[in-house]
């Protein structure tokens, strides 16, 4: 009882140091952005899946969009690296803990698969019957809640290979299951599925573990907070917030470029934080986003709006950049004069955004037949980028 | 000349409950000074104030006979500071430490190579230079700090409980090293709370004592202070913060 309510004390404490930011998510236009856009892709939406010919295979695209909201099973425990002294005695006492996180986790990621399987139903032609689609949520659900299960185990497991196999199974297993469910009548489905639901709880208790791998979960707990934290990060200027490093050993060469001068510290500082945070696989998604919509758009005015909104996008991404360093001790300490911090900053943000703006025009140069349009986006893109990047400084500094 | 020079220096964090009272001293090029005191006494605020992140309530701090204020760049490239915690950047690698150093301090490249394959060599590093802050110990990180600061090779040292979480043969080379570097014609500014280590290193010792300087001067000098001859430095040391309101003259 008393872990339980230490459980409850936890998640308060997480949800009250994140909703005081969501006025700055709200007040930045983030909410009526994202109204309007589930607005504009319903109307979109409804109108492709009229046009769809009647042999379309719907049920792929079910199940695309089903199998990461299900094996994708991370477990919110907000442990903290004191608990590894405080709660270490308490070992034995932490059922009470774990299962209300594990409970809590459930809740949370079936409201998302319930949205994605409402959204995505249509695709999925059952007939006018509406009860396979109850029984099919209920295994859809089912199959969730042994994800989270089975992901809470593999997190005990001493071995690190096991727990890699294990997750590669539970990828796997997920996908054949829900293909399984959606190809095959409901009756005959649901009871394989019951059956090798069985046999992999079982297969759990195999590999060695440990009561709970303290280490790993504070290390998981910390990514987690940091992806909270990130989000916020676009709208609001967070000083301290845990960082998840990775450490791209071939593309991280690229600081080299940065010339080996005491002018240049914070350029080589900062470029090494892009190549080494979050930030770099964010902005590489959006642009590779980018370049597979600009591709896939057919008419040319469109193409050219999108690349600059997706200029634009990375643009605001980049930004954060800026941000990092700002309350860095040795910052005060190195014989560098404190302004020159954030023009280094911009200036290689700017440059990151260029190279942004070149992939971005790949596509462009490839696939648009208005030769004009051709030659203006790039520079467009270009000037963009130039004042989103030093027309906020010069707000600042003026 | 002086490196370094304290007058009258009254600060702390707030004006109404200043922490340090009246601190003057000087540290003279090739010298090693031991500013020791209780937890609290004011050796890191003392420390704070040298590196310029406090500023005095009054008196002024001289670093090679100008002030921060006067001549910022050439006040801070005239020291480098080992913190009492590692701070590390996440996202940088051991080399990578040393080499941001190496840059913000003007150090060329060449020079860098040839001074990080020695100190790697001294602390052995060799095999963690591409290792991140997570995944070094304490001692380790420790040992980045100290590599950092004599990677610049500066005209002073500000040293802050250097030991700490050190192995044996950490403390043994980084004792070594100050010894080296104080042949160069380097200064040393370094707090400890291992007496008997830097008894037989520093050549003058500050006592702090809440605040205020209550011994100053060799180990004969601060015997003599406490009426103590042939005492180990602890033993007069404890004799001096016990009789703590005894005012140094």
């Amino acid at each position: 009882m008393e872990m339980k309510q230490m459980w409850m004390k936890r998640a308060t404490q997480f949800w009250m140091s994140i909703l005081p930011y969501f006025r700055y998510v709200i007040q930045s236009g983030f909410l009526i952005f994202l109204i309007l856009g589930s607005i504009v892709f319903s109307v979109l939406y409804a109108q492709w899946l009229q046009q769809l010919p009647d042999n379309f295979q719907g049920k792929w695209i079910v199940a695309l969009a089903l199998i990461p909201v299900l094996a994708a099973s991370p477990v919110r425990t907000f442990l903290k690296k004191a608990d590894l002294v405080y709660l270490l005695p308490l070992e034995s006492k932490m059922g009470g803990y774990t299962r209300s996180s594990l409970v809590y986790s459930f809740v949370f990621q079936s409201v998302l698969v319930c949205l994605v399987f409402f959204v995505a139903l249509p695709l999925y032609v059952p007939g006018d019957n509406i009860a396979p689609v109850l029984g099919l949520l209920f295994f859809v659900l089912l199959i969730k809640s042994v994800n989270l299960y089975g992901s809470w185990q593999e997190k005990k497991f001493s071995m690190t290979s096991s727990r890699r196999i294990y997750t590669l199974l539970r990828w796997a297993g997920t996908s054949g299951l829900i293909l399984l469910i959606l190809w095959f009548p409901l009756q005959q489905a649901g009871l394989i599925l019951l059956l090798v639901l069985f046999t992999y709880v079982v297969s759990l208790q195999l590999p060695s573990r440990y009561n709970i791998r303290w280490e790993l979960l504070v290390q998981l707990e910390q990514h987690a907070l940091s992806r909270w934290y990130y989000f916020i990060s676009w709208f609001v200027d967070i000083p301290e917030r845990p960082a998840q490093i990775s450490r791209r050993p071939l593309i991280s060469r690229l600081t080299n470029v940065v010339p080996f001068l005491q002018s240049h510290t914070y350029r080589y500082l900062y470029l090494k934080s892009f190549v080494r945070t979050e930030l770099y696989g964010i902005v590489l998604r959006l642009t590779l986003i980018g370049m597979i919509v600009i591709s896939a758009v057919e008419n040319d005015v469109v193409k050219g709006f999108i690349f600059l909104l997706f200029v634009y996008f990375c643009g605001v991404q980049l930004s954060a950049l800026k941000q990092q360093h700002r309350y860095v001790f040795w910052v005060n300490i190195y014989p560098l004069p404190l302004s020159g911090r954030e023009p280094s900053a911009v200036s290689v943000i700017f440059r990151l955004h260029l190279v942004v703006v070149l992939l971005l025009s790949v596509p462009i140069f490839i696939t648009m037949s208005n030769l004009i349009g051709l030659l203006l986006l790039p520079a467009g893109g270009a000037i963009l980028s130039y004042l989103q990047n030093y027309g906020a400084l010069k707000r600042k500094s003026g | 000349m002086s490196i370094l020079q304290l007058q009258e220096v009254n600060g702390g964090y707030s004006r109404n409950k200043p922490v340090l009272h009246n601190i003057s001293f000087d540290i003279r090029p090739a010298e090693m000074v031991g500013l020791i005191g209780l937890n609290g006494a004011g050796k890191s605020t003392t420390m704070k104030h040298i590196l310029g992140l406090m500023k005095p309530h009054s008196g002024t701090i001289r670093m090679r006979e100008q002030t921060l204020a006067e001549a910022p760049d050439r006040y801070k490239a005239s020291f480098a500071y080992v913190p009492e915690t590692p701070l590390l950047y996440e996202e940088l690698t051991v080399r990578e430490h040393l080499e941001l150093t190496a840059m913000a301090y003007g150090i060329d490249k060449s020079t860098f190579h040839s001074r990080v394959e020695v100190l790697a060599e001294e602390f052995y590093m060799k095999d963690k230079l591409n290792s991140f802050s997570m995944h070094l110990s304490k001692g380790m990180r420790q040992k980045v700090m100290i590599m950092n600061a004599f990677l610049v090779q500066p005209p002073l040292y500000v040293i802050d409980e250097p030991f700490l979480g050190l192995d044996p043969l950490g403390i043994r080379s980084l004792l070594e090293l100050m010894l080296k570097t104080k042949q160069s014609g380097a200064s040393i500014l370094m707090s400890s709370h291992i007496l008997s280590t830097i008894e037989g290193y520093c050549d003058r010792f500050i006592v702090l004592h809440e605040g205020r300087i209550i011994a100053m001067g060799t180990l004969e000098e601060i015997r003599r202070q406490a009426d103590m001859p042939q005492s180990s430095l602890e033993d007069v040391f404890f004799a001096l913060v016990k009789g703590g309101s005894a005012e140094w003259k």
